[in-house]
């Protein structure tokens, strides 16, 4: 079914929308929920929630790509659920992509406090230059926590490619945050 | 923390890059892994999970208060239904939480839903009128059985609706020299709603046997005053008995989503689906019985005309409407609880479908099958009847998995694999089984299979698609790129026999019959290619004649009705688009069993979608339409 017309069936209100829904994305935001949880009953609840979001989300909500839209909301709900968990179990791949996030974090003490908005530019302003591999591995890698394994699989290339490649990524990254005054 | 929350913020990321990037899909962990079917009703089990008995036993109490109420059957059915939802398995708190929330949700107060404005109807060059003659357009399935379709035609017009601006085009047939005589846009009052003509909605029209009259079916979304929406469907019946100044000459609306419909001796059937919404409203009979407007405003359909299966599976009704082509009344009305699937329409009946999954407790575990429930209703002497159900194994692809043919109907289905469920309900592994085919007969009177060829195909094999022919029936089946062929001998019921053409590159979606025991298949050949192939009969076997790829990457149009099926000169075209390339109508003969490609005629825009192109051929010409544009190319010259 068409994402138009699901859309228009959650603002009918009609169960079909959520039924359509797990037909057409259920399979998208489970995995975008296991690769950060990686448990099948915390993933599988995660989506369960992702369709609750989604039916008071809309109306008034008219998602232009229903994809994107369910997938940030899985992605979310499942790193509230990872840093809920955290204490009790930790996932040494989450694990690992926080340290390699935390070496695009500019200096502190350098510069003020963003908003959401500059914030939202610099990401996709520095995503968006990048030459669509990179992109799609920079992506892959801290949007969907996807493992090295994973991108390299993906993208045809050896792993360790793909480790050196992040690794300058990040510090193009940290340096184009750095010079747009992000505080995070 | 900062890493936390510079983690959080890649959610900021714009929603093109997300989806460039959006990993292979996979399937779920193994033990997890389900089909369409199953996972549907495996969503029923999560979403039923939530045993929120106190809600369940408030809207419990509102039924009791509607006792006197002719609806209260339906009320108990349909409350049945959400108790059957919320039995049996527990989840975590954070689920019940889910599901009271759900149900509890309130209406948001939606924004003003967007009025589409198309251009007022319009004329063009003035041209004689006379009398025309009706001429067949669309290939449709049942001989009698008329199918809607955006392209309709007689002896010296054509009708093509665009379906992106909403506006009805007329051509005057003359080779070389056609050129459109009139148009009529499609408009409706903002606040009446807007048009839906984007991609997977349907609009289709009929052309009256006099060729005076044209029935446009526009399906339309509407805001209603207490800030809910829905889906509405407009019959809008035109006077074309003078193309260049077409006028409107009634319409007639009905709630629900456009689902299909069929004409037959100028009496219109529309199916329409009309969703019951969530959380139920007892009070607010609008939200969960059909409506219908005789003249006078929205009205509920009695309960009389409403049938309700032992045990519904999807809160959803199809509407049937029988509606006179000339007055646009509406002579009988049928709504139909939980069958909302597909649909075939014989000369006599309609059938309605709908997919469930059939559960079994055995011992600590319980089992699923899937299963198809075929309604009969029958229209003869257009007198909408209720008939019986029989149940099938399996689910139905689409219309062209049913015929009716000397009392008997023949149905083929994609079987799945038994699924069993450990106690927790969480966890699904197979428990026997692969996918398969499998072919069913069912006497009409009795709706009882008396007879069956069932898992005929390889292991892991669904049906791709179907044609049944008089007492043949054809059925490709596929896992990934090969295909068998199957030719089934239906002449003898109790007796069917078969045979195929072994394992051969590639998959056909559609089958088509040309008749002489020739068999076309459209679809993919080896390495993805798209491919056209050439099936006969020969010595109790189907062997493949020819075969055409297509070079280059490209993808076809699906859609039956975009496809040339001229039987008579063995002509067949269909649409296929290179990856970021133009859209090219190809145009093939099929004489002497030799596929050639005689034809092909290039068409670019931003606006044309595979589904929409259609193709006639009339006195040595092809005449291409997409929803932006039209060609005609001589082919005479080049068949001979």
């Amino acid at each position: 079914m068409e994402d138009q017309k699901i859309v228009d069936l959650y603002w009918e209100r009609a169960e079909e929308a959520i039924k359509q829904t797990e037909k057409k994305y259920g399979v998208y935001c489970h995995s975008v929920a296991y690769r950060i949880l990686h448990s099948e009953e915390d993933a599988r609840e995660c989506v369960n929630d992702t369709y609750l979001r989604a039916w008071e989300a809309m109306p008034p909500h008219r998602p232009n790509r229903l994809s994107t839209f369910l997938g940030k909301i899985t992605r979310n709900l499942a790193l509230n659920r990872y840093w809920h968990d955290r204490a009790e179990k930790r996932r040494p791949e989450m694990e690992l992509i926080l340290d390699e996030v935390e070496a695009f974090l500019p200096d502190p003490t350098a510069q003020p406090i963003s908003e959401e908005v500059a914030l939202r530019e610099a990401i996709n302003g520095f995503v968006g230059a990048l030459e669509p591999k990179k992109r799609k591995m920079f992506v892959q890698r801290y949007f969907y926590c996807c493992s090295i394994r994973t991108i390299a699989e993906e993208l045809g290339m050896r792993e360790n490619a793909v480790k050196v490649s992040l690794h300058r990524i990040r510090e193009e990254f940290r340096n184009h945050l750095a010079k747009e005054g992000i505080e995070i | 923390m900062r890493k936390k929350k510079m983690l959080e913020a890649m959610s900021l990321l714009d929603d093109e890059y997300v989806a460039e990037a959006a990993p292979a899909k996979k399937r779920p962990h193994r033990r997890a892994w389900i089909t369409v079917a199953a996972s549907a009703a495996c969503f029923a089990l999560i979403l039923g999970s939530f045993g929120v008995y106190r809600l369940v036993g408030r809207e419990r109490n509102d039924i009791e208060n509607y006792r006197d109420s002719q609806y209260y059957p339906l009320m108990q059915k349909l409350q049945e239904f959400k108790d059957a939802q919320a039995q049996d398995i527990t989840y975590s708190t954070s689920s019940l939480s889910l599901f009271s929330r759900i149900f509890g949700a309130k209406k948001s107060d939606n924004a003003a839903p967007e009025a589409s404005s198309p251009n007022d109807g319009d004329t063009l060059a003035i041209g004689a009128t006379g009398t025309q003659s009706y001429e067949e357009a669309t290939d449709n399935q049942v001989e009698g059985v008329i199918e809607g379709d955006l392209i309709k035609r007689s002896d010296r017009y054509i009708y093509y609706f665009q379906k992106h601006n909403a506006v009805l085009h007329v051509y005057a047939i003359e080779g070389e020299a056609t050129h459109e005589v009139g148009q009529f846009a499609v408009t409706l009052p903002k606040e009446e709603g807007r048009l839906l003509v984007h991609k997977g909605y349907s609009w289709e029209m009929y052309l009256s046997e006099d060729c005076r009259t044209l029935s446009m079916i526009a399906p339309y979304y509407k805001g209603l005053s207490d800030g809910r929406s829905r889906h509405e469907t407009a019959v809008i019946s035109l006077d074309v008995s003078d193309p260049t100044a077409i006028c409107e000459k009634n319409r007639v609306t009905v709630a629900g989503e456009y689902h299909s419909s069929r004409m037959v001796d100028g009496k219109l059937y529309l199916l329409n689906r009309f969703y019951v919404q969530s959380p139920f409203e007892w009070d607010k009979e609008e939200t969960f019985v059909p409506q219908i407007d005789v003249g006078n405003g929205f009205e509920s359909l009695p309960m009389a005309q409403i049938v309700m299966p032992e045990e519904i599976t999807n809160p959803a009704y199809t509407v049937i409407c029988l509606i006179d082509e000339q007055t646009l009344k509406l002579e009988s009305t049928l709504g139909c609880l939980s069958y909302v699937d597909d649909l075939y329409a014989s000369r006599d009946a309609l059938y309605l479908v709908r997919a469930r999954t059939e559960w079994v407790e055995e011992g600590n575990i319980t089992i699923n099958r899937s299963k198809s429930d075929i309604f009969r209703v029958s229209y003869t002497n257009h007198s909408l009847t209720p008939q019986k159900t029989v149940t099938v194994d399996g689910q139905i692809k689409d219309q062209y998995s049913l015929d009716e043919y000397k009392g008997i109907l023949r149905v083929v289905t994609s079987t799945s694999p038994v699924m069993q469920y450990e106690q927790s309900g969480k966890h699904a592994t197979v428990f026997a089984g692969e996918t398969n085919a499998s072919l069913y007969a069912v006497d009409i009177e009795s709706m009882q299979i008396i007879s069956s060829v069932e898992h005929f195909a390889p292991e892991g094999e669904t049906v791709r698609s179907v044609r049944f022919d008089g007492d043949r029936g054809y059925v490709c089946t596929a896992i990934r790129a090969t295909d068998p062929v199957f030719f089934f001998d239906l002449s003898d019921i109790h007796n069917i026999t078969y045979t195929d053409t072994g394992t051969i590159p590639g998959f056909s979606t559609s089958l088509i019959q040309y008749g002489d025991g020739i068999l076309l298949g459209v679809g993919e050949g080896e390495n993805g290619k798209n491919k056209v192939e050439i099936y006969a009969e020969a010595e109790n076997r189907v062997v493949s004649l020819d075969a055409f790829t297509i070079a280059g990457t490209t993808y076809y149009a699906t859609e039956y009705k975009s496809y040339l099926i001229d039987r008579e000169h063995w002509l067949f075209g269909f649409v296929v688009k290179e990856v970021d390339g133009p859209h090219r109508y190809l145009i093939f003969s099929l004489e002497g069993g030799q596929l050639e490609l005689i034809e092909s005629v290039t068409l670019d825009d931003d606006h044309h979608m595979l589904a929409d192109f259609r193709c006639l051929y009339i006195d040595g010409y092809v005449y291409v339409f997409a929803d932006a544009a039209f060609a005609v190319r001589n082919i005479a010259s080049t068949e001979s």
